[in-house]
């Protein structure tokens, strides 16, 4: 593997490795495994691409992108909690119905493509306009999830009665991370699209895989309970999964094909869960 | 088990590290293909039976090799970077996507692109005009003029007044050909009723819907629509309106005309092009190529399963098929 693609699986690393902090603050800070996240990266591309051909500033377009993709987690929470739509419905729901508003936003152009257009990533560096976004948003997420607000969310995903007990209201603090988690995922939509230069309204295929990927790769990597640490941990299992697929696209000479490449990259995730873990858990086995 | 872990893994990730070793005489050729589907499938061999025919013979004095993005946008992304670090003489993108993952490469002047199949170069970015491809870009659009289909159409149904379309309004190449049709069709005084779908697992109900409303179905290279034609032409069948593709390998599955070029021959006259690029000419004066040879194929089978009789002036030009 080259330097170059080293790189570049680092660049798509932090970019997916914000999807991951958004899907961890789902899946496992509050233990619901929503699946609006196909729908809502898109919707940030979708946006994104949108509001950059119109020639806003790049740094605007993203923060659109983040308040549309709140805007989706909003109808998730609002089918979860007020319709009493189970949590697994409602997120595919919306995904699904999310897929006809991505096509509306696009304005029935399925695919936009952002040659000549101004994007953050004409400025400079990409690799270091990446790490200076993921590290502020890393930093954000980890403030916000060690204030007493944050901690009252944690508490929904560990014990729900108990949290009801001191006084946390379960609904609204459930709202609340679905917005912030496909604001997260939305912004990250933005990023690719500006960084790949295109959005198209299949880009959100599979988002929930590598997201989840890169959340249990990272917290095989860097088992903690610190929060700064694990939100870290999700970034770094996003970097580690790209990296896989990067070394995976080098498989020909096992007399591997390309249709081969999901199975060889799920092998390697497999392989990574299965790596004897280093220090902190011993003791738990 | 745990003691070979190890081992397997180092097998796994070693694998990274094998980079073929540049060799100046061969020339090295990669393809990335967005998704495996049979017409796609058939542009790809298209192109490797093109630089054959030019004397680029795998393994002799071609490098060539192909990786399919699976529909994934990210994977696609992926690809385009590996195939750059790996100093190609050309990258080719089949499809939209694909080719539109080399973009910012090319015009870096990192690569040269050679694109296939893609239909609306412009609104991809991928050209200026319909004929002049952005910097280091060119290749070959499988748009097919759509008025000589119609005429066709209309010679074979005189009294063809509504036609049907199914497509995905998720595919760019789709929804710019619709635009497009609805301007002929209303030269041609036939009314365009569209119908969208946006999976496979929609279209036999769509198509049982549209057969209910039209004179005839037209589906064109759309890739969700020309997976699940077996649904299309079963509902049409029971209506007894006939299927007209743009594909000619579609009319062997039982549609019952097509007047176009086949996605092999799309993929054939990529492969000159590359050959022509590889034997020195220069990309930029390359004009973007759309295909010249139109063929008309004929399903007799499938009209006499419908009761349609075909003018013998059009049989007599066209290739038939029996199935």
């Amino acid at each position: 593997m080259s330097y170059f693609e080293l790189l570049s699986s680092l660049e798509l690393g932090l970019i997916y490795g914000i999807t991951a902090l958004g899907i961890c603050l789902t899946f496992r800070i509050i233990d619901f495994p929503d699946l609006t996240c196909d729908g809502s990266f898109v919707l940030g591309a979708a946006v994104a691409a949108v509001l950059l051909k119109l020639g806003y500033n790049p740094i605007f377009a993203l923060c659109i992108a983040a308040l549309a993709g709140g805007i989706a987690g909003l109808g998730t929470g609002v089918l979860h909690v007020y319709f009493k739509m189970t949590n697994l419905l409602a997120g595919i729901l919306m995904a699904f119905m999310l897929y006809s508003i991505n096509l509306k936003v696009m304005q029935g152009i399925p695919n936009i493509a952002l040659l000549n257009t101004e994007t953050m990533f004409t400025w400079g560096n990409p690799f270091f306009s990446l790490c200076a976004v993921a590290a502020i948003v890393w930093a954000a997420i980890s403030f916000i999830l060690s204030t007493d607000f944050g901690l009252a969310l944690r508490s929904i995903g560990q014990n729900k009665r108990l949290a009801v007990n001191c006084g946390v209201q379960i609904s609204f603090m459930t709202i609340l991370a679905l917005i912030l988690s496909n604001a997260l995922i939305a912004f990250s939509g933005a990023l690719f699209c500006q960084h790949q230069g295109f959005a198209d309204v299949s880009q959100g295929v599979g988002t929930i895989i590598i997201g989840l990927a890169a959340v249990m790769i990272g917290e095989k990597l860097l088992p903690s309970r610190s929060i700064w640490y694990s939100m870290f941990a999700c970034i770094l299992g996003s970097i580690v999964y790209r990296i896989l697929v990067a070394a995976a696209l080098h498989s020909e000479w096992l007399g591997l094909q390309t249709q081969d490449l999901n199975l060889i990259t799920g092998g390697m995730v497999v392989a990574v869960m299965l790596m004897p873990t280093l220090g902190v858990r011993k003791q738990n086995a | 088990m745990k003691r070979f872990l190890p081992i397997i893994m180092a097998l796994f990730f070693c694998s990274a590290s094998t980079v073929a070793e540049p060799n100046r005489e061969i020339k090295k050729v990669l393809i990335s293909q967005v998704v495996e589907h049979p017409a796609l499938n058939k542009t790809t061999q298209g192109i490797i039976a093109g630089l054959a025919d030019k004397g680029y013979a795998q393994g002799v004095n071609l490098d060539l090799r192909t990786e399919s993005a699976q529909a994934n946008a990210a994977l696609a992304a992926q690809i385009a970077n590996k195939f750059v670090t790996q100093t190609p003489d050309i990258v080719v993108g089949v499809g939209t996507i694909s080719a539109q993952s080399f973009i910012k490469y090319a015009v870096d002047g990192k690569v040269k692109l050679v694109f296939s199949s893609v239909t609306d170069p412009v609104s991809a970015s991928l050209a200026v005009t319909a004929t002049q491809g952005n910097p280091n870009m060119t290749g070959v659009s499988n748009f097919v003029a759509l008025q000589p289909q119609l005429e066709l159409f209309k010679s074979i149904q005189p009294k063809l007044t509504k036609l049907g379309i199914i497509y995905n309004p998720g595919e760019l190449n789709s929804v710019s050909l619709v635009l497009k049709l609805q301007e002929a069709c209303q030269k041609m005084n036939i009314v365009l009723v569209q119908q969208a779908v946006t999976k496979t697992a929609d279209v036999a109900q769509a198509a049982v819907k549209l057969s209910t409303q039209v004179d005839a179905i037209f589906i064109s290279n759309d890739n969700t629509a020309l997976s699940s034609l077996q649904s299309i032409i079963r509902a049409a069948n029971q209506r007894k309106i006939p299927v007209y593709v743009s594909d000619t390998d579609a009319v062997a599955d039982g549609a019952i005309a097509a007047l176009g070029p086949n996605q092999f021959e799309v993929g054939k006259e990529t492969g000159y092009m590359i050959a022509n690029i590889l034997g020195g000419a220069n990309i930029n004066s390359i004009r973007i190529e759309y295909p010249d040879k139109t063929e008309l194929y004929v399903n007799e089978t499938a009209a006499k399963n419908i009761g349609l009789t075909i003018p013998s002036a059009i049989l007599a030009q066209a290739k038939i098929i029996k199935s």
